[in-house]
């Protein structure tokens, strides 16, 4: 853990005067170190470990509360409805009673279900989700952890996840759950791959795959107003589309949610959990969506960059947060517009069409880097219009030629009963 | 092409064989025909007059006749003819030769008498049980007139399974049900899967135990009836109500006042509009688009409240008596009711472009729960399904009721015989019917809303009725009968027929296109099950003490499981 | 705290290790299959604690993620009630046994010859470093793992299209 870097900017007790500014920008981080200089030298280096998690786990906590209320009113306003606004102020403490309703069920395993995975399973999916939280940069100096392989280790991390739909599909004894494992599993090897694919563009373009890193590679404006930010290329806006098409999958997230579709196969390999258990697996796939949608934030929003240079008075989390809650109201506006895929169209839509642009994008950044070269006048809007083209055209012309119905076939019938 | 021209070949190549021939109307044809020449009859109408399989009849009329009673009706929806080809068998051996190899609409009819009257279909092709449960004993057919109507047979089994066909090799079997969050009610099919395909599945319905059909031959009398039936099915129960009324009327020959046509008519049109929408919005729902689901449904409420303004109920709007209506469409009401129809157009409209021309939803919905002609032709599905693939019929300007000859309105088609031509179907088919209660509005003659019926109903007369139901033709056959009730009266809703297609049409696509293929029938099982059978549950009411539900849920957790 | 870590993840890799090969409690492979991807996670969190971050997360990626999924599904298509039944053969456990002991004599003439461990390369991670690797030194490995891969693609490809066709 690189944590001496952060202690060493900050130091620890000579008060001096701060400005407003610097106090929130800074706060985080100071209150921290004032909350470890508290305690034995030997607890020190436990608790600068700890204190991270727990601020992580606590806010992120909250957020679930706050984002699975904003999802349903959200949806209720797409809907046409109000969506709930009962409990607390205009219903924002819905996950409150939402969260007693959970802990109070009673807790139903089945009886020929293997326990011991039946039990395991819902934490094997909250933990590592959990996990790579940790690698994300919330703001400047604001990240629990900053190996130099962040978003490799975030990536391993997540590939938990298909253990923990397996264990829940195969210990529940229902076919219904094992249905539900086998495509969440399918459909999560599938999209890991164009979300790597995405990701790996920006790996190669910062130089990095340090977290922090890849950050601190999109500092800076363009004639001083647009930011540096890599979606403002077009290797980084197809990227950026990619990743979250990509991301929405891997996260089981509507219209990818076939893993648990309702109406096909009941709850997927969460048909045989109840109360708490449920929580926890609703938990994990909240958190899940909040790490990719974090790391879309890093790889391709600039992170906690302001998005103008007379805005970086505001404290730098507060413009990653913003972020953030822009990327979720992205996915659940995608969800009250698009109907569910079915399985094959999903399998195809990953293999057939994100995984050879994925592909393709990264040719189109090793191009950006290689006409970076030129000078003449006007050179930058060339070298954006082609790249655009380059990656733009076969998007389109690929995808009008996989979504050419095929029609029905003849068919055979037998008329048995 | 009027009747003889039908009867003529066919008196022709079995001259003896018919008895007698009974013109009810310019529009029912009751054959009365030798036992042994049923089959081929059957098979001549069906194959050589491509005539459509409605539905098939038994009953018990040894009180009367002596004898039992089996009956198939015909459709020749281009002619407006239903021909209904009846026989009597001898009451000490009540079998007859099954048409069910050569007319595979039959399968189910006559599975259906062989359990409930206990005329036995001879060479049936899959001779199971269809209503009964298999605890059932064997020799107790409910609808026999020695069986009173709350009969509890000795030696019922309500624990025994349901014995089911083996599934092939290579295929795991799944349930689908009875309890499964889109099915509304209970129906179980037994899918066998191979990874996702589905390669099979056999189907085990009637769970829904009423026996309305055993009730109103034996308890309730003719004006009760009405209510009873619309109690069948909870979203088109109004078609029941008018087509037993009309089924009545038909067989006494009543003549029905023309206001009371016409309220019938937008009676029933409310209803096809309210059951569209919330049809429309479940397809979305189970196709995983709960936007659409949302919006249907608020779209659909005004014609909820329309309809309770007007009969006092959302639903069962208790319409029809015998020979007129009970509700009138007043000034106020007519006003009211012109608005809702326009608001209903204006938000319907933008909604249906928006729905026909979603690329997303065409390509999950285009090319799954295939029925093409072939398959409807043999199993006799009807309604939207139909439709769908092109097939031209509707029972309201084929076998015209009410006041549909005197409206105008276009039967709406589409060329896709899937799950996205359903869908257009029903959805554009929203207009029509707006189209269609706007004239009723305007032509709604002054008058009587009810006959005056002085005599008592005259007794031993036939009648039969096809209403188009929101999901298709829902075929009503009666014989009147002594104590103000009738003989038999047999219900054929339309989920009886497009049921029997599912099995062919899920065979060999992916599990998750099960449930929309289903849905795509609009089923209604309570419609299909009407009759089940008067069961131990229906024949006393039973209060069951909170402590014994626990007792017994107790004894369940702890006997052991078989894997 | 490094040495505590070391005993805890190298206990934890051993006994579940163990657990893999032989389970006194259950002959279910899927358990089995399961303790393996404990095992392996231990393992790669000893590689963290020798700082080869990049190792310790590729070893979770691949094995714990990807192996062990299609190793499970695998174990799906089985008929689980024939493997529990099955017992070891004597040939193939006593051959196994010898191997064992054979690696476990490898390792410790090893450790005892060495004079300890040297000082590992500080292969940290960072994207640099890592290509300069694979692509200079280790050119040919990598080469002849992507030719390999590619075949393997291919033939997967080709076995599916047969099976569908």
């Amino acid at each position: 853990m690189n944590m001496e870097g952060i202690l060493a900017l900050t130091g620890w007790g000579g008060l001096r005067w701060v400005g407003p500014v610097e106090l929130f920008e800074r706060g985080p981080v100071w209150l921290r170190d004032w909350a470890v200089g508290w305690l034995p030298e030997g607890a020190k280096v436990w608790a600068e470990g700890l204190i991270p998690a727990v601020a992580v786990l606590a806010v992120f906590g909250l957020l679930f509360g706050l984002a699975t209320v904003a999802e349903r009113k959200l949806l209720g306003r797409i809907q046409n409805r109000p969506g709930p606004n009962r409990v607390g102020p205009y219903g924002w403490l819905q996950f409150a009673a939402d969260g007693v309703k959970m802990l109070t069920k009673e807790d139903v395993v089945p009886r020929s279900a293997d326990r011991v995975l039946h039990f395991l399973a819902p934490i094997v999916m909250l933990a590592p989700v959990a996990l790579s939280l940790a690698v994300i940069p919330y703001g400047r100096d604001l990240v629990a952890a900053d190996p130099r392989c962040g978003l490799l280790f975030f990536f391993a991390v997540g590939s938990a996840a298909e253990v923990a739909a397996f264990m829940a599909g195969w210990s529940s004894r229902n076919k219904y759950s094992l249905l539900g494992a086998m495509r969440a599993i399918a459909q999560m090897i599938s999209y890991e791959l164009p979300l790597v694919l995405s990701a790996l563009t920006v790996v190669m373009m910062a130089g990095s795959l340090s977290l922090v890193e890849i950050v601190e590679a999109q500092s800076g404006y363009w004639w001083g107003v647009i930011p540096r930010w890599h979606v403002m290329t077009p290797w980084g806006l197809a990227g950026l589309l990619l990743f979250m098409a990509a991301a929405a999958a891997a996260s089981n997230r509507a219209p990818f949610d076939l893993p648990e579709g309702e109406s096909e196969i009941i709850g997927g390999f969460m048909t045989e959990y109840s109360g708490f258990k449920y929580a926890i697996f609703f938990m994990g796939e909240y958190f899940g969506m909040f790490a990719v949608s974090g790391l879309a934030v890093t790889l391709f929003l600039g992170g906690w960059q302001a998005p103008l240079a007379v805005l970086e008075a505001a404290p730098s989390y507060g413009w990653f947060f913003l972020k953030l809650g822009v990327m979720i109201a992205w996915f659940i506006w995608v969800r009250g517009t698009l109907p569910r895929l079915r399985v094959d169209h999903l399998l195809n839509f990953g293999w057939k069409y994100l995984l050879p642009l994925g592909a393709l994008n990264l040719l189109v950044a090793m191009v950006w880097r290689g006409l970076g070269g030129w000078a003449f006048p006007g050179a930058g809007a060339v070298r954006w219009l082609a790249c655009l083209a380059m990656i733009g055209l076969p998007a389109i012309l690929w995808g009008r030629l996989l979504m050419r119905s095929r029609g029905w076939g003849p068919r055979v019938y037998r008329y048995a009963s | 092409m009027k009747p003889s021209e039908i009867l003529t070949p066919i008196k022709q190549r079995y001259g003896t064989a018919i008895q007698r021939i009974d013109r009810l109307d310019d529009r029912r044809l009751v054959l009365h025909v030798d036992a042994g020449a049923l089959k081929s009859i059957c098979r001549f109408l069906f194959r050589d007059l491509d005539a459509r399989y409605i539905a098939g009849i038994g009953a018990d009329d040894r009180p009367y006749s002596g004898r039992f009673m089996v009956a198939h009706n015909f459709a020749f929806d281009r002619d407006g003819l239903l021909a209904s080809v009846l026989a009597m068998l001898p009451a000490d051996a009540p079998e007859v030769d099954s048409i069910a190899g050569e007319v595979p609409a039959a399968s189910w009819s006559e599975r259906e008498f062989h359990d409930l009257v206990g005329i036995v279909p001879r060479n049936h092709p899959n001779p199971k049980r269809l209503v009964l449960p298999d605890g059932w004993p064997d020799r107790v057919h409910p609808l026999r007139k020695e069986r009173p109507w709350n009969d509890r047979p000795d030696g019922y089994d309500e624990d025994r399974p349901f014995a089911f066909d083996p599934a092939p090799p290579g295929c795991v079997v799944v349930p689908l049900g009875p309890f499964h969050p889109t099915l509304d009610e209970p129906a179980h099919f037994r899918l066998y899967v191979d990874g996702e395909i589905v390669r099979g599945c056999e189907y085990r319905g009637f769970m829904v135990h009423r026996g309305i059909e055993k009730l109103a031959e034996s308890v309730l009398t003719y004006n009760d009836i009405p209510m009873a039936a619309e109690r069948i099915c909870g979203i088109c129960g109004c078609v029941h109500n008018v087509a037993y009324a009309q089924a009545v009327e038909q067989a006494a020959s009543i003549p029905v006042p023309p206001r009371a046509e016409y309220i019938r008519t937008i009676m029933l049109e409310i209803e096809r509009l309210h059951s569209h929408l919330l049809w429309v919005g479940l397809a979305g729902h189970i196709l995983g688009y709960d936007t659409l689901f949302m919006h249907c449904f608020r779209i659909r409420e005004p014609v909820m409240w329309i309809a309770e303004k007007i009969s006092g109920n959302r639903k069962t709007y208790a319409l029809c008596l015998i020979g007129g209506v009970r509700w009138d469409i007043t000034p106020e009401l007519h006003d009211e009711l012109d608005q809702v129809l326009n608001r209903l157009e204006a938000q319907w409209r933008p909604l249906v472009s928006a729905l026909l021309e979603d690329r997303n939803l065409r390509r999950r919905a285009a090319g799954i729960g295939v029925a093409d002609r072939a398959l409807i032709k043999e199993q006799g599905l009807i309604g939207p399904v139909a439709r769908a693939a092109g097939i031209d019929i509707d029972c309201r300007r084929d076998h015209p009721y009410a006041a549909y000859d005197r409206v105008d309105f276009d039967v709406i088609l589409a060329q896709d015989p899937d799950v996205w031509g359903r869908i257009s179907v029903r959805a554009r088919e929203v207009f029509e019917s707006i189209r269609i209660i706007r004239q009723c509005l305007v032509k709604l003659p002054a008058g009587l809303l009810q006959a005056p019926i002085a005599d008592e109903l005259p007794i031993g007369r036939i009648g039969m009725s096809s209403v188009e139901a929101p999901r298709g033709e829902s075929h009503h056959w009666l014989i009147t009968g002594e104590n103000h009730r009738p003989r038999r009266w047999r219900v054929r809703a339309p989920t009886y027929q497009n049921l029997q297609g599912i099995p062919a049409m899920i065979r060999d696509q992916r599990l998750a296109d099960m449930t929309i293929t289903l849905g795509s029938i609009d089923p209604c099982f309570s419609c299909t099950d009407r009759l089940e059978t008067v069961d131990v549950r229906t024949g006393a009411v039973r209060v069951c003490p909170p402590e014994e539900l626990r007792d017994r849920l107790r004894q369940r957790w702890n006997e052991p499981t078989t894997p | 705290m490094q040495d505590l870590l070391f005993y805890v993840f190298a206990a934890v890799a051993l006994i579940a290790g163990f657990l893999a090969v032989a389970n006194p409690f259950s002959r279910n492979p899927l358990a089995s299959a399961l303790f393996l991807a404990v095992a392996l996670v231990a393992v790669s969190g000893l590689f963290v604690l020798l700082h080869a971050f990049f190792l310790g997360a590729v070893q979770i990626l691949i094995y714990a993620g990807a192996v062990m999924v299609l190793f499970l599904f695998v174990i799906m298509l089985l008929d689980l009630r024939e493997e529990q039944k099955r017992r070891a053969r004597k040939v193939a456990a006593g051959l196994a046994s010898a191997l064992a002991l054979a690696l476990a004599a490898l390792i410790s003439a090893a450790a005892l010859a060495g004079g300890g461990p040297a000082d590992p390369p500080a292969l940290e991670g960072g994207a640099r470093a890592l290509g300069r690797a694979l692509f200079t030194d280790f050119l040919l490995p990598f080469e002849i793992v992507a030719v390999l891969l590619v075949a393997a693609m291919v033939g997967v490809v080709w076995l599916s299209r047969k099976e569908a066709a």
